[in-house]
């Protein structure tokens, strides 16, 4: 029955993920809508389903399901049944369920929905692998999935998406080499990628051995709940259909973020003077969010983002004084939050917009302008320059170093040998009797005979 | 002479067999020099399939045969574990590149010739990985650079194939002297040429190692196209014809790689080779980094995925250089996946160009819907070389990495890792700018591409993804093989 369950989690969003890519287009709109919702629905069957066997005899003589050696030294990797991670699931998908609802009547319009479903569902699939994945090798592949489901979404909704596709793929890879680093520098010292057993080990290890691994975490962490200035690509879903902006850009990765946070607080209560560290990021995210959320308020598309990652910037400060419980509840609330924001926000519609842009909520009305100019220096003046600016930077250092290194340096050292060579070439000429074509008829002769001898020889 | 003997002749019999049939009846061929190249290229491939039972039953086919007694020189082939992957990934990329140059290659009364410098090409590569001896690996090691030297001179594209040509001839027989001189100085110091007897130990002068290692690691590199001396690889790889820059960059970079396996890593001591740690791992990212942001600058598609060789070599010698299990077998993992992927994109690319006669990224776009198939590849493909999992890349890089953490260097083994971030910039741009995007005015009116062509293409792609899900028996044969390196002791 345990193994049924847990299967079904994972293995009825991705049929019906394939059902919806090989025959949608013969279904209508409303059609697909339903199928979702129906995916969705005995999704949260299963996980409500597992949780009488939490704790019991029979999930304790089940251990690891599923479980497999995928890369050998890397060992088995399955899903197991835990309180959290079944939590963190039933809640993601609840969340989903319940966006499909609020904007039923924007998805089943739209034909583009067709597109997106499938790929919403793959990332439920992938994102239930995750939070039951047992070894973090598991969790990372998880986790991929998941980022290249977020990716690939506005290049299925947006005519010109290839761009924004691009620059969220190329953010949560930075999340995700982070995300490598920690696990391999935590497998190296601790030898082992089962996620219960290296977290145990790991909390004997001393500051200095933590340091890295903690530092790949945060880094994960921060960009899958949009901490800035790794926000960007959260900003980006704000282009798309409301469900895939409200739940797989807004509530999906960054609940994943918020559940490895929880996870990995046991390390972090050990990591020594770094603890102090991460709580001053805490702290700085904190700010800068809350800053972000009033600046930008009357933009529900950034507004929602704002608040993911102010309480991503609270997670850490707790996570940072090892307090696991915060974390927790924290990673729980912060979807429903964001439903009913979401819920609010369409319902309310142009009285929210006008409710949350109102002087009179305010303690003082002096607070708008000075926002509205760090806004605008910051987030538009330096975020745009540094930041954004950083692919133009990478480009730009690629053209000079072909320009000087590749094309100026080598090759023109290159080039300068060879005339050297050629001018010695000519310079000997001068100093033998006969055309140079005969001379070179004489070698290849000679040549030929020696080689003779030496094989007749043999 | 038995059954195993039959196959290591096999090998290299094979294909020099059907070369000479190609030229000799060459007038009379007509369609038929495909199928002779192909089944020359095939036979091979199956051979060393056939030797795969005799090495996991813990014997090594061998072949000596007395060729100058005067000087002692014979011709010795051996196939070990170390042998294996090397040999079978140049037989499976020279296999693919035939079939695909039936539908690239314009047909022509040259085209015996073509074919028959192709699968010389390959003998060369078979032969240097069989070799034995030093001789005998020399002569292979050359014929691989004559083979296709002539190649790119007579079959490349433009006027320019002619200094092309040449300027990859002097660049890489330069490293082949220097890997020569050490040749020739371990001959001297060893009193003897032959692998087997060199890997049961030889004492050699302790001033002299460090030279050796180093005129081993320089010479090999140039090979592999490690910065600064991959001058050679872009040039070579634009200017030659598709199925020759094929196996060029997915088989014949290999080379290098082998070299470094088969000579410093075999038969010296981790004692030995300690020094020569942070010097490759250094050489590695930068090459890494250096090869990628050159990929970024590119506007051709050739020389993009090009310099996406110099950068994919630089992992390599990354891992190589770490000196642990883990980034040696990711090395040599790395060796034979970079090859499936590497050969995927240019496939795309042929079929691309092929299609719209264009080369230049401006002038590309937009092509998904008119090429759905190849579009589904090359996404793949990208997904490949940026080490997405389940690919096969990501096993590799996986390894690589373990490697690198292993050592005490964990600041270059981050810049490793933060480097590769520059390999999904460009695959990912490059596979964009080509098939998404705006068409041109009036659509893409796009020729039919090949099934020759288009046939190893999805093959290939589906492969990558397979050696990704199920790596366990590649990660076996690599095992084995590690047991032959720095005395087997981890």
């Amino acid at each position: 029955m345990i193994h049924t369950l847990v299967l079904g989690l994972v293995a009825l969003p991705l049929l019906s993920a394939l059902l919806l890519s090989a025959f949608g287009r013969r279904f209508s709109a409303e059609v697909v809508q339903r199928l979702l919702l129906l995916t969705v629905a005995l999704v949260m069957l299963c996980a409500l389903a597992l949780f009488p066997f939490l704790d019991s005899q029979a999930a304790h003589d089940a251990g690891d399901l599923f479980a497999i050696v995928w890369l050998p030294g890397s060992g088995r990797m399955g899903l197991h049944l835990g309180s959290s991670g079944l939590t963190m699931a039933l809640v993601t998908a609840a969340s989903l369920f319940l966006m499909q609802l609020i904007f039923d009547e924007e998805q089943a319009a739209s034909r583009g929905a067709l597109f997106s479903a499938p790929l919403m569902l793959v990332a439920l699939a992938a994102a239930n692998a995750a939070f039951l994945s047992s070894n973090f090798l598991g969790r990372y592949v998880a986790l991929e999935v998941v980022g290249l489901c977020i990716a690939l979404a506005p290049l299925l909704e947006l005519p010109q998406g290839m761009r924004v596709t691009r620059s969220v793929y190329m953010a949560l890879r930075v999340g995700d080499a982070g995300f490598l680093a920690a696990i391999l520098l935590l497998m190296q010292a601790t030898g082992t990628l089962d996620i219960a057993a290296a977290l145990a080990a790991g909390e004997a290890l001393s500051a200095a051995q933590l340091a890295w691994p903690v530092g790949g975490f945060l880094l994960a962490v921060w960009v899958k709940v949009g901490a800035w200035p790794l926000h960007g690509w959260i900003y980006a879903g704000r282009l798309l259909r409301p469900t895939t902006r409200g739940w797989l850009y807004g509530i999906l990765m960054p609940n994943l973020g918020l559940y490895l946070l929880y996870r990995v607080t046991p390390l972090l209560r050990v990591a020594g003077p770094l603890r102090d560290v991460l709580f001053g990021v805490g702290v700085l995210a904190v700010l800068v969010a809350l800053w972000l959320a009033f600046s930008q308020r009357r933009d529900a598309g950034r507004l929602f983002p704002a608040l993911g990652a102010l309480g991503g910037g609270l997670a850490l400060c707790f996570a940072a004084r090892g307090a696991a419980a915060p974390v927790w509840w924290l990673a729980v609330a912060f979807a429903p939050l964001q439903v009913v924001g979401n819920f609010v926000a369409k319902k309310l519609a142009a009285k929210f917009s006008r409710f949350l842009a109102a002087d009179s909520i305010l303690p003082s009305a002096q607070l708008l302008p000075i926002a509205r100019q760090l806004q605008h220096r910051v987030e538009v003046g330096m975020l745009g320059r540094l930041v954004l600016g950083v692919p133009q930077a990478v480009l730009a250092a690629s053209r000079w170093l072909y320009r000087v290194v590749e094309h100026g340096t080598l090759e023109g050292g290159l080039r300068a040998s060879s005339r050297a060579v050629l001018g010695m070439g000519r310079w000997l000429q001068r100093w033998h009797t006969g055309s140079l074509r005969d001379n070179l008829a004489w070698v290849v002769v000679m040549l030929l005979v020696v080689m003779l001898i030496i094989v007749g020889g043999g | 002479m038995d059954l195993k003997t039959l196959w290591l002749i096999l090998i290299l019999g094979a294909p020099l067999l059907a070369a000479a049939v190609l030229v000799l009846f060459r007038r009379h061929l007509g369609a038929a020099a495909g199928w002779i190249a192909g089944l020359g290229a095939a036979l091979p491939l199956l051979a060393a399939f056939a030797l795969l039972p005799v090495l996991q039953h813990g014997g090594e086919p061998a072949l000596a045969v007395v060729w100058i007694p005067a000087l002692g020189i014979e011709l010795d082939l051996h196939v070990d574990w170390l042998t294996l992957p090397f040999l079978m990934t140049e037989a499976g990329v020279s296999l693919l590149a035939i079939i695909y140059a039936w539908g690239y290659h314009h047909r022509d009364e040259r085209t015996p010739y073509f074919y028959a410098l192709l699968l010389l090409f390959a003998v060369g590569m078979a032969g240097t990985t069989l070799a034995d001896d030093m001789f005998l690996f020399y002569v292979f090691w050359e014929l691989m650079l004559v083979a296709s030297c002539v190649l790119i001179l007579v079959w490349g594209d433009g006027e320019q194939r002619g200094p092309v040509a040449l300027k990859y001839f002097i660049f890489t027989h330069l490293g082949s002297l220097l890997v020569l001189a050490a040749l020739v100085m371990l001959y001297n110091a060893a009193g003897t040429d032959r692998f087997s007897e060199l890997r049961a130990g030889v004492t050699l002068p302790a001033e002299q190692v460090p030279w050796l290692i180093a005129l081993f690691v320089v010479g090999f590199c140039v090979k592999m196209a490690i910065f600064p001396l991959h001058l050679w690889l872009p040039d070579a790889h634009t200017v030659a014809p598709m199925p020759v820059t094929i196996m060029l960059a997915a088989a014949m970079l290999s080379m290098g790689t082998y070299g470094i396996l088969r000579f410093p890593l075999s038969l010296f001591t981790r004692a030995q080779l300690q020094p020569f740690v942070v010097p490759l791992m250094v050489a590695g990212v930068i090459s890494e980094v250096y090869g990628a942001l050159m990929a970024l600058a590119e506007q051709d598609v050739k020389r993009v995925v090009a310099y996406s060789s110099v950068s994919q070599m630089g992992y390599i010698l990354f891992g190589l250089g770490t000196l642990t299990y883990n980034g040696i077998a990711g090395a040599t993992l790395h060796v034979i996946f970079h090859a499936i992927v590497k050969a995927l994109l240019f496939m795309v690319l042929g079929l691309v160009v092929h299609a719209t006669g264009k080369r230049k990224l401006s002038e590309l776009g937009g092509l998904g819907r008119a090429m759905p198939l190849t579009a589904v590849c090359a996404g793949m493909g990208a997904l490949a070389i940026s080490a997405t999992p389940p690919f096969c890349i990501f096993d590799s890089e996986w390894l690589l990495f373990s490697g690198g953490f292993e050592t005490p260097y964990t600041l270059l083994t981050v810049a490793a890792l933060l480097g590769s971030l520059l390999t999904v910039a460009y695959a990912l741009w490059l596979v964009g700018r080509i098939f998404l995007g705006a068409e041109p005015e009036g659509g893409w009116h796009v020729t039919k591409p090949p099934l020759a062509m288009l046939a190893p293409t999805v093959f290939l792609a589906a492969l990558a993804l397979l050696e990704g899900l199920f790596p366990a028996p590649l990660f076996d044969w690599v095992a084995h093989e590690l047991a032959l390196l720095l005395g087997g002791v981890w």
